[in-house]
């Protein structure tokens, strides 16, 4: 199956005494590098001996005059239009997907530039192995793939790259079918969905239809701004570091994956009356719990792809080896909110009014 | 201004603004237009009446989002040149000016950036996220507050931005947020079926009847398009057999009585 992508929160958020593993953000854009268009030896029947399990129907007449200008094995001469021109006028389905709005290079230029016209090795008569094919030009995505230690199997298995990809044109950037979420959820909305880690997985058609809140990059569809789906280092393929524990010492370089929208100041600086509503007066709650040494990590209060509860502020987490549910009681209140008895007593901020000194 | 009464302006506006589920401020919201010091060293208001879509753009520096962000604006920027688009980029009083101003600079947009002095701006309009664009109308009402995002961020920037102008409705502005599945090809077997009956007219003009006939016949076998029976009557015809061809026709015009080769058959083989 293609299902290795993500994992429950409830099982992220499993205390655990590993250290997060060190990692680097993986870089929002990936190099392509443009090869010249193919002609010649991938164009030609596959010689006699090869191990032929495609071909092509007009090839397969005999009769080379359907696209060459002869019908002549040993001298069929050019084809009689363009190589596009030629293909569309039997794929007649390619003048509506090529009048999409993102359209592949390679495919605009000549059809012959990843399709061997008369038979192959490989499906869809490509002139070669699909995945080796696309990172022959996205040297990028091929680094990735080679130094992954975390994969997503949608990458090798099924369609491959066309699991997520529209090869021709798309209505979606980055050729995609359809909008990351979309994709994601076609396949991660399964119960008894297990990760290469052992770790069960979400349903996360289940999950999200049962939480109302869904974070931002959720919202919009965007699960690549958190996760590196062809492959990356970081567990469950997310694109930066983040904390795997309930509690680690504070350092921003250890919350790269949250940072890389949220503002750090939310909290790294003590005071505030702007940054954050999680404060009582100007003392800065998000900086209490987590700036310290045994900081309590993100996950200790909060959902990352849909709560109940406003903020992201989760029910309940799971602690300690058995996965113990440690309620958060946490209520919204109009001029801030508590925290009822489970890691402290029962506290109540006050955001409204300031009850200590402003931020400079 | 002072930093005090500055701060007794956010408090208000902090008590104001109702945030609900987002931290960010709701639609509706009245967004004070503020004079603030630009990292050019004058100083602006931050919105315009007279511009139908205001867009505060909300970046910080040492951020690839921030950095992308920019490049993709400074292209939309171009996209509405001379329309009542009026942009503005807002930074933190925090963020080093010469940074902000080099990050300007490699970006390529035209924006005057202002400097948000104790983050009363951030704090106003909830903002808790980099980058983000809060689009205010000419009443100085937040229509909506849009998030960087990996795939079709410029594309949501113009289209709500189009919206905004009049030059969308809610229904292209949704196609856009949600765009229709690309499909792929031989997703739909009538397609892979019509593949199949091209070629099988290519093998009729070529006097290749039995193969026509297979292409044809192969076409059925994937889906039953008018065009497979249509070339089925005019291989018939060719051969000479005008009361089969016309069977087909028949055949071709029930499932689409607009068949054009058809329609076309008929009519020759009627005159015959």
């Amino acid at each position: 199956m293609i299902l290795r992508l993500s994992s429950t929160i409830r099982l992220l958020v499993v205390p655990c005494l590993l250290a997060a593993a060190p990692a680097l953000a993986a870089p929002l854009k990936t190099e392509v590098r443009k090869l010249a268009t193919r002609r010649g030896a991938q164009v030609a029947p596959l010689p006699p001996g090869a191990n032929v399990k495609w071909s092509h129907a007009p090839y397969e007449t005999g009769d080379c005059s359907i696209c060459h200008e002869r019908n002549d094995r040993a001298n069929p001469g050019p084809i009689t239009t363009s190589v596009n021109e030629n293909c569309y006028s039997c794929h007649e389905e390619f003048q509506a997907i090529m009048a999409r709005k993102f359209k592949h290079v390679p495919a605009v230029e000549t059809c012959t530039n990843c399709h061997n016209p008369h038979n192959s090795t490989e499906r869809k008569l490509l002139v070669g192995e699909m995945v080796s094919m696309c990172t022959a030009c996205h040297k990028g995505i091929k680094a990735q793939l080679d130094n992954a230690t975390v994969r997503h199997d949608a990458v090798t298995t099924g369609e491959k790259c066309s699991n997520c990809h529209n090869p021709h044109a798309a209505n979606v950037e980055k050729l995609l079918i359809q909008l990351p979420f979309d994709l994601c959820v076609n396949c991660h909305s399964k119960d008894g969905m297990v990760a290469s880690d052992g770790k069960p997985m979400t349903n996360f058609k289940a999950w999200l239809a049962d939480n109302k809140v869904w974070h931002e990059p959720v919202k919009a569809k965007d699960c690549s701004a958190c996760h590196r789906t062809h492959g990356g280092t970081n567990f469950r393929l997310l694109v930066s570091a983040y904390p795997s524990t309930f509690y680690a010492p504070y350092d921003t370089k250890t919350y790269a994956l949250c940072y890389g929208c949220h503002n750090d100041k939310v909290v790294s600086v003590p005071e505030t009356t702007t940054l954050t509503g999680f404060r009582d007066g100007s003392r800065n709650l998000h900086y209490v719990h987590v700036h310290q040494e045994r900081g309590r990590t993100c996950r200790a209060c909060h959902e990352v792809h849909a709560s109940k509860q406003d903020h992201h502020i989760r029910d309940g987490v799971p602690y300690g080896p058995k996965g113990w549910l440690l309620k958060i009681n946490y209520t919204k209140l109009p001029t801030g909110g508590s925290c009822a008895k489970t890691c402290h007593e029962t506290k109540t901020y006050n955001n409204k009014t300031l009850t200590s000194s402003a931020p400079k | 201004m002072t930093t005090n009464a500055r701060l007794a302006v956010a408090t208000i506006a902090l008590l104001l603004a109702p945030f609900g589920a987002h931290a960010h401020a709701e639609a509706g919201t009245s967004v004070e237009n503020v004079e603030l010091r630009t990292i050019a060293g004058g100083r602006v208001r931050i919105l315009s009446p007279r511009s139908r879509a205001n867009l505060l753009v909300f970046f910080r520096t040492g951020q690839e989002r921030s950095v992308d962000a920019l490049a993709q604006l400074a292209t939309c920027e171009k996209d509405f040149a001379g329309k009542p688009v009026r942009w503005v980029g807002v930074v933190s009083s925090s963020e080093d000016a010469a940074a902000v101003a080099a990050l300007v600079s490699r970006s390529g947009v035209a924006m005057p950036v202002v400097i948000d002095q104790g983050d009363a701006l951030y704090g106003a309009l909830g903002i808790r996220l980099h980058p983000m664009v809060a689009f205010v109308d000419g009443q100085l009402k937040l229509q909506a507050v849009e998030m960087y995002r990996q795939i079709d961020y410029c594309e949501v920037i113009k289209g709500r931005i189009r919206l905004m102008l009049g030059e969308l409705d809610q229904a292209a502005f949704a196609a856009i947020l949600d765009p229709a599945k690309g499909t792929m090809p031989g997703d739909d077997p009538r397609d892979v079926a019509r593949r199949d009956v091209n070629l099988g007219r290519k093998l009729l003009q070529r006097k290749q009847y039995a193969l026509a006939v297979k292409s044809a016949n192969k076409a059925l076998e994937r889906a039953p398009v008018a065009a497979a029976f249509s070339l089925l009557g005019d291989v018939a015809a060719a051969q000479g057999d005008c009361a089969r061809a016309l069977k087909q026709y028949q055949q071709a015009l029930k499932l689409d009585p607009k068949d054009a080769a058809g329609l076309a058959g008929q009519v020759a083989c009627a005159a015959k």
